[in-house]
């Protein structure tokens, strides 16, 4: 049985790395993302939100099922041999634990706004007030007989703006 | 999107161009095309909104009334350097680009119309100030601004001019004066729509007119993608909005940058301006493989 409890959850906690890792790995810069791989990391964070938490819930209740200590160990009756046994069970719990508890949790976050934050108190102010330069360049959009620009270096970090403009919700992106 | 406020945010990257999600439905965007790639939406594509990319100069003269994005002070140290362009083009591409005369990160001018896409080297454009070109069965115009960095594209040959009106950019009055007795151009002309110079530069005597009037030398295609007086360039060109205009042959009337008669037969009369888009030639070709290139040699 504990045998059993300690593969399912290495197991899981494999799974789990797999569903929150590859689209880590997939949706990174600097690297082309085949058609295939790109449909799997997407479906992948799709699922991850939620596949993520059963696992991890799994994977708990076997860890505590293989860290909770025996009589026989308590009395000190175990030989030398199943006692590392047991410590190397411990490690593999805990190590699995951890696993399924990191990759539960970068399913559920929005990890690249780490990166770039979003824009959450999204302003405009008159031309007055603008402090950039003039040769700043600015991504211009002239709708609903309003005109608003969006200075490049702002847009550059942010990459996506929502924004409403002319009475519409737009979003700006660079 | 159909009645739906979504609501967008960064969520990765495909072939060096990002895709977002909206929280509404968590379906995937590719940022340059607007079209949802996966998830419910799949297949949808947002409404593109006519935008261009202008110096924060010309724009405040075009629009005064128009507004800004407001900085965030927590994220200003986060906001893009100077130089950033210069840093990102050091990047090797990734995405498959077949043999041809551009180098992946070369800057382009991307115009598409009636199911036809060209890719005009910013370089060229900058060292031509004025290109006539046609696309899709129409006659159309890109020309530099009286920024020296701001690029637009017209139709021409509509409003009522002929089918292949011809322009030629108007010379400023230092300039064909400088050209007229092989001197330099002492002093800017009275009326000059000179802005103030970004911070650190350093005005010349003259040098607002004469040198955005002066032609840079041609530039080659694959020259690296910097643009006259972009941040970060290693010798910014002084911020200036030159006098500009460009006359139609047919009628010798005089049009802005707005692409709007300012005096002549057409006065009162605008070009439709056609969207474009400045962007590396790998992500152009990516999602218009088709788009042919314009050079110097297949000029019309």
């Amino acid at each position: 049985m504990r045998r059993a409890s300690l593969w399912l959850l290495i197991l899981l906690a494999l799974a789990e790395a797999f569903i929150a890792g590859y689209p880590v790995w997939v949706l990174r810069p600097f690297i082309s993302q085949p058609p295939r791989s790109l449909a799997l990391a997407m479906a992948l964070r799709n699922i991850g939100a939620w596949a993520t938490l059963p696992g991890l819930a799994v994977i708990a209740v076997c860890a505590v099922a293989l860290l909770r200590p025996r009589r026989r160990d308590a009395d000190g009756g175990a030989s030398i041999s199943r006692r590392r046994r047991r410590r190397a069970t411990a490690i593999a719990a805990t190590a699995g634990l951890l696993l399924g508890g990191l990759a539960a949790w970068i399913a559920n976050v929005d990890y690249f706004q780490w990166l770039f934050h979003p824009d959450h108190d999204v302003r405009a102010v008159a031309i007055a007030q603008a402090q950039w330069p003039a040769g700043a360049m600015v991504l211009d959009v002239n709708f609903g007989g309003q005109a608003r620009a969006y200075p490049i270096r702002e847009l550059g970090y942010y990459h996506v703006v929502n924004d409403r403009l002319g009475g519409e919700p737009i979003v700006a992106t660079y | 999107m159909a009645g739906r406020r979504l609501h967008f945010y960064l969520a990765g990257i495909n072939d060096e161009n990002f895709i977002m999600r909206d929280r509404e439905t968590g379906s995937w965007w590719q940022q340059v095309s607007g079209r949802a790639i996966a998830g419910p939406l799949r297949g949808a594509r947002l409404r593109l909104l006519s935008s261009e990319e202008i110096s924060f100069g010309l724009w405040r003269r075009e629009y005064p009334w128009g507004t800004v994005l407001a900085p965030l002070a927590a994220d200003r140290k986060h906001y893009v350097r100077a130089g950033w362009v210069q840093r990102y083009h050091k990047y090797p591409v990734v995405v498959p680009l077949p043999q041809g005369p551009l180098k992946g990160r070369t800057l382009v001018v991307g115009v598409t119309l009636a199911g036809q896409s060209v890719a005009y080297p910013y370089a060229q454009v900058a060292s031509e100030g004025l290109i006539l070109d046609r696309l899709g069965g129409k006659p159309i115009l890109i020309a530099l601004g009286p920024d020296r960095r701001s690029v637009r594209v017209f139709v021409r040959g509509e409003q009522g001019l002929p089918p292949e009106a011809s322009f030629f950019k108007e010379l400023a009055p230092a300039t064909r004066a400088a050209t007229a007795s092989a001197k330099p151009a002492a002093k800017p002309a009275s009326g000059t729509a000179a802005l103030p110079s970004r911070p650190g530069a350093t005005p010349r005597a003259g040098a607002t007119v004469a040198s955005a009037a002066a032609l840079p030398p041609p530039a080659k295609p694959n020259a690296p993608p910097a643009r006259p007086g972009k941040p970060g360039a290693k010798t910014p060109r002084p911020f200036t909005l030159a006098p500009w205009n460009m006359i139609d042959a047919a009628t010798g009337s005089r049009w802005n940058f707005r692409g709007c008669a300012v005096d002549g037969k057409e006065k009162g009369r605008c070009l439709p301006i056609l969207p474009s888009l400045t962007e590396d030639w790998f992500n152009w070709h990516r999602y218009r493989p088709q788009s042919r290139i314009w050079s110097i040699g297949l000029r019309r």
